[in-house]
């Protein structure tokens, strides 16, 4: 059991599509261990995706929220909250819903607290006015390990707990989201957006879009989207992968060449009442806004694979193709790579 | 065994409801004969090689995947290494060949992997069936089942639903070779099998749209559907009474040895891509299944029309096709209109299949009309055009000949 | 309310098929088509809840005062009729000059149809018109017919479950959320009587039990919402079983999240998640209700006993001073974090907190969906209240025959 402390600030920035478009955003940016002295610095430096808040089953977690303000939008005095999506059994005081508790003004900090009960993929997002700060990119990726997890022992690497038949070598999160370049456009100049005229233009995975999604050094122009989604592995090894979907649509997922399998869903292990086994096998995962999904692929041959949205006219940068919601799965011959370090990496 | 399928991309005309042509790429079965949409219903049996040869009758690259089959994607990509085609292409005038284990039974679906957001909508899509060995070997215990013994899959009748969208100004824009922006991907067409209601439940043909989406059922019958969504959109399909139960999904069984995961469904979402298997014993009468998605229950604006198939459940099927109508009269009284009746000759059709022409072009489907019908009035004309009709009856046994043709020239 | 349905398994419904007007919190007067009881004068969004016991045989009149033709089906339900001077025929689709102008057996203006069927699985259902169901639906013609387990008595806690015994679904309290999106355009023609174009349905309003956020907290027939008589507050106290039962009356999908605990789905579309003693539910944090779906699910919260004295929140709680609370002038929130406790609101803050219950959100997570007309907050969302044990009345959270339907305490 860990006491972890991780403390996040909300503001703005901007990010960078494909075709050189530059979108301004809402967020947040880690600020964890920074020095007090230089947390100002840290203003219009949020992240598109928010940094991955990871846990373990029995960690005593302390989240510190410090609204840094906006620096583009000095006029703006927005309150945030933190609300970790699918947290069983919260209390009101830390599930971030500003109307059922408080939320944090600009230059103020909170303290959530939460306790990790069942493990699986998670997301955290802020909960004011939720549909302008969720889409304007105030999202992250949460992943809760069981509390046995040993990723140095294979029986014991494993999303759901040694026994659940959960086992992996590698992880990748997929938050996938969409962006209407026109309400990002309107909240930059202040002016008001009918959420109803809601029409993305953008379909993102992990902030990026395709070919992105591919990048896998750092690089200039993604400066504030830090995570690509370039999933590598060596053939006959078994890849999690934990599907968010932080957007507003529902969206079909497909890879060409591999099935999925489904092992969980929504932080839980898919298993009935009396614990049967419910883990199945698709060619498209199909879900919602507010889900997760934990899928386990297991490529037996060295080739590239690619991931993309089987809405194919989503896989587009504002028309353009190709784009969007794609990434590449590329597999090597056995024993190519080393151990992942972490998920994502 | 080795199954080789040659198919032929090609482009073709569909008939929309009102008389209208659209174009389109489909997939022949030779060089001469129609394209279709969807594509022919490829069929192997688990245990044969599948070989596909394409052949490019078209202005560009075209290539098919073959979703949820042991084949290794073999994606092509740019020198950026950004994707070209999700596999292997042939260049215009030229072939490619595909060829894969049928290693498990199931639906599934084949479409095109290069540029699939223009050529799948432009029509390059179909349903491959896997069967079960022994599917057809009375002695088997996998005769007349979907996937094979204690999956819960047996059946007696099997009809193919296969759902997609039809975005006419995407066809224009595409077909025309100008830049098509999948951000104005709006269709105004919902189909089951290549053709919107009505036009869904007419028989088979032999037209660029040659599947029916109706299900002839004798009472006591086990029917299993095969689900599959071919379009962008996810669809929610409803039964108009008791549910049908879901035994298998994106061609897998739900009932193994040691779970039955099999569950009973009215509305079934499929996203797109996804397939489910559908078994349920029907009572006698008709049953729509519609998309419920109601707005979907159109062609463009007039309802009823888009997204459903029937389920014609009956205690005995007609032996002879229907006689043929005769006496069609095409009036143009009022402008913007034409009147046509046209005397029933039968005494068993389940309906009639009127089609025009303009001027000396080809005749396409105006609409379909069900039992009883003498009568129509077709508001989709121009003015001063001169038009030819004629009518036929058909019923489940078949199609009569055609009427007589009735010529007329709209008003101004 | 829900409507009478007598005794001794045989009970009858009248509904009439009428218009009226619902309001939204933006101060929208929306015309809409519904059905009502015999209690109500106009229609009513949703129609009035029907509950009725497996087995009975049940007897619907629809008595038509719109200007067209109007109809019910119910998916679901095997083996529906229609009650004629001959005795009863099954329903089934009905054709006019070979034109589908019904999917179900349909009743002219000013007339009356009776409908039969026997119920006979329990479960959550939906009813809605099956005649020009494009328009009619979405106007507002539907409602909820949930079948009580054989063996279960309103009087008796013990027996109460979804599905019966020995199937997981026993509940202490129940709740009925129908969701459905609403396009004024159409309404505001459909008033008009002009035409619309279903290519142009955008959804501004987004409703739970017809209502939009926040009039959903508001109680059962709040005198101010005469013609949207449910509210959509959940309450319940620690530990308790809730049914929650999701019906998507729309034509779009709907994600709902309920804040607080995962929901354990038990049935889809009426139909028990289960074969033989082999279970198939699970939890979930989001369901996605898809047009005409059903969802039962189980909500449980039994908290993680933070307690003053115990076991104290340990974490620094801020001066309340330097926080945000009630920005919009109201919250829901105690002031102290403790269930069953209250303490210091910033004064100009009005709490609508009872007894130091907590709130959590329940909303759809397509956010653009929790607006009205595009702002925040309003649309698809409801909060679950968490009562301190033993603050809640026996008569909350009670789905009764002749009685109020989600019972709710008022809030001052
Ligand atoms: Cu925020
Ligand atoms: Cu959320």
């Amino acid at each position: 059991m860990t006491f972890v402390q991780v403390r996040y600030g909300a503001t703005d920035s901007f990010i960078t599509m494909p075709d050189g478009s530059v979108h301004y955003i809402f967020g947040f940016v880690d600020l964890t261990g920074v020095p007090e002295n230089e947390i100002f610095a840290r203003r219009g430096k949020a992240t598109l995706l928010a940094p991955l808040l990871e846990v373990r089953v029995g960690d005593r977690v302390e989240l510190t929220l410090t609204n840094l303000g906006m620096p583009q939008r000095p006029d703006l005095d927005d309150s945030h909250t933190i609300h970790w999506h699918g947290f069983p059994n919260q209390i009101s005081l830390w599930d971030g819903v500003p109307e059922t508790s408080i939320a944090v003004p600009v230059g103020r900090d909170f303290i959530y607290y939460y306790e990790p009960k069942d493990p699986g993929t998670y997301m955290y997002h802020c909960h004011f006015e939720p549909v302008e700060h969720i889409q304007m990119g105030m999202v992250g990726p949460l992943i809760a390990r069981p509390a046995d997890y040993n990723p140095a022992n294979p029986l014991f690497k494993t999303a759901y707990g040694a026994g659940t038949g959960t086992e992996f070598d590698r992880e990748y999160f997929l938050l996938i989201s969409e962006l209407d370049p026109v309400a990002h456009e309107q909240v930059h100049r202040v002016q008001e957006f009918d959420w109803s005229e809601y029409r993305p233009a953008y379909w993102l995975i992990n902030g990026r879009a395709y070919p992105d999604t591919l990048h896998t050094a750092p690089d200039g122009d993604l400066s504030q989207q830090p995570y690509h989604s370039l999933i590598q592995a060596n053939a006959g090894e078994k890849v999690l992968l934990r599907f968010i979907n932080l957007g507003f649509e529902e969206h079909a997922i497909t890879i060409l060449g591999l099935p999925l399998r489904i092992i969980g869903r929504d932080a839980q292990l898919l298993r009935g009442l009396h614990g049967e086994d419910l883990s199945h096998w698709r060619d498209v995962l199909y879900f919602g806004a507010g889900q997760t999904v934990d899928v386990i692929i297991e490529p037996q041959q060295p080739a590239l694979y690619p991931l993309f949205n089987r809405g194919y006219h989503k896989n587009t940068n504002a028309g353009a193709t190709p784009g969007g919601m794609m990434t590449h799965i590329t597999v090597y011959p056995a024993g190519t790579l080393p151990p992942q370090p972490g998920p994502g990496f | 065994m080795l199954v080789s399928i040659e198919l032929w991309a090609r482009p073709g005309i569909v008939s929309l409801p009102g008389g209208f042509p659209a174009v389109i790429w489909g997939l022949a079965t030779s060089p001469t004969a129609a394209p279709q949409v969807p594509g022919p219903v490829l069929e192997a049996t688990v245990g044969d090689m599948v070989e596909i040869t394409l052949h490019n009758m078209l202005n560009e690259p075209v290539s098919l995947t073959f979703p949820g089959q042991e084949i290794a994607p073999e994606p092509v990509l740019d020198a950026s290494g950004r994707l070209v085609s999700l596999t292997r292409f042939a260049a215009p005038g030229r072939s490619v060949v595909y060829s894969f284990p049928a290693y498990r039974p199931g639906t599934f679906r084949y479409e095109s992997g290069t540029s699939p957001e223009r050529q799948v909508q432009m029509g390059l899509y179909g349903a491959l069936i896997v069967r079960p060995a022994g599917w057809d070997d009375p002695a088997s215990p996998n005769y007349y089942t979907a996937y094979g013994a204690d999956t819960g899959s047996g059946y007696d009748v099997e009809a193919v639903i296969l759902l997609s969208e039809f975005d006419r100004a995407a066809h224009e824009v595409i077909a025309t070779g100008d830049v098509y922006n999948p951000l104005n991907y709006a269709p105004q067409y919902w189909l089951v099998n290549g053709r919107p209601f009505p036009d869904c439940v007419a028989p088979p043909d032999t037209s660029t749209q040659p599947l029916t989406s109706r299900v002839p059922v004798l009472v006591g019958q086990r029917v299993l559907l095969r689900l599959i969504n071919s379009g962008f959109l996810a669809h929610t399909l409803a039964f108009q009474e008791g549910p049908a139960r879901v035994v298998a999904e994106d061609g897998r069984p739900r009932r193994s040895p040691l779970l039955d995961a099999t569950y009973d469904k009215n509305a079934i979402t499929l996203g797109a891509g996804q397939s489910a298997d559908l078994v349920f014993t029907p009572p006698e009468g008709e049953h729509y299944l519609y998309d419920r998605d109601l707005l979907h229950l159109v062609n463009t604006d007039d309802y009823p029309g888009g997204m459903m198939a029937l389920v014609d459940v009956r205690t005995a099927f007609p032996v002879t096709p229907p006689e043929a109508p005769s006496s069609l009269t095409a009036t143009a009284a009022l402008p913007g209109q034409v009147e046509l009746t046209w005397i029933n000759n039968a005494a068993d059709e389940d309906g009639f299949v009127l089609e025009r022409r303009t001027g000396a072009g080809p005749f396409l489907r105006v609409t379909t009309l069900m039992v009883g019908a003498t009568a129509y009035t077709d508001t989709h004309v121009e003015a001063n055009t001169t038009y030819t009709y004629r009518v036929l009856a058909f019923n489940l046994a078949g199609t009569s000949a055609y009427s007589n043709e009735a010529v007329v020239t709209t008003l101004p | 309310m829900p409507t009478q349905a007598t005794a001794n398994g045989s009970p009858t419904i009248h509904l009439r098929a009428v218009d009226g007007y619902i309001i939204t919190p933006d101060g929208a007067s929306i015309y809409i088509w519904g059905y009502r009881d015999e209690t109500g004068r106009a229609a009513q969004l949703p129609g009035p809840t029907i509950i009725v016991n497996q087995g009975d045989t049940v007897t619907i009149k629809l008595t038509n005062e719109l200007r067209e033709n109007v109809s019910l089906m119910f998916p679901g339900q095997n083996g529906v009729f229609r009650l004629t001077n001959r005795g009863a025929v099954p329903v089934g689709p009905i054709y006019e000059n070979g034109r589908l102008v019904s999917l179900t057996d349909y009743v002219p203006p000013r007339g009356t149809v009776i409908y039969q069927f026997v119920a006979s699985q329990p479960g959550t259902y939906i009813y809605h018109s099956g005649t020009e169901i494009n328009k009619q639906v979405p106007m507002g013609l539907y409602g909820v017919i949930i079948v009580r387990p054989a063996g279960f008595d309103p009087l008796d806690p013990a027996t109460w479950s979804a599905y019966g015994p020995e199937t997981d679904t026993e509940f202490d309290r129940e709740y009925l959320l129908v969701v459905a999106e609403i396009d004024p355009v159409l309404h505001e023609a459909v008033r008009l009587g002009k035409p619309y174009r279903p290519s142009t349905y955008r959804p501004r309003y987004w409703t739970i039990n017809g209502r939009c956020a926040p009039d959903t907290m508001l109680p059962d027939r709040a005198t101010y919402l005469p013609h949207q008589p449910y509210g959509s507050m959940i309450m319940a106290e620690p530990g308790e079983r809730v049914l929650i039962r999701y019906i998507g009356a729309g034509c779009d999908a709907h994600p709902l999240h309920p804040h607080g605990n995962h929901t354990r789905v038990v049935a889809l579309d009426g139909r028990l998640l289960r074969n033989g003693t082999q279970d198939l539910s699970h939890k979930h944090f989001t369901v996605l209700v898809g047009p005409g779906q059903t969802y039962d699910q189980i909500f449980q919260w039994d908290g993680l006993g933070y307690d003053p004295v115990t076991n104290p929140i340990p974490t620094p709680i801020p001066n309340l001073r330097n926080q945000a609370i009630g920005d919009v002038g109201w919250t829901m929130w105690s002031g102290s974090p403790y269930l069953g406790q209250k303490g210091d609101i910033p004064i100009g803050v009005t709490s609508l907190n009872v007894t130091g219950e907590y709130y959590f959100m329940l909303h759809s997570h397509s956010e653009p969906q929790i607006t009205n007309w595009g702002e925040f907050p309003g649309g698809m969302m409801t909060m679950i209240g968490i009562f301190p044990v033993g603050t809640l009345g026996p008569e909350v959270g009670r789905l009764q025959r002749n009685s109020r339907a989600n019972s709710t305490r008022e809030r001052r």
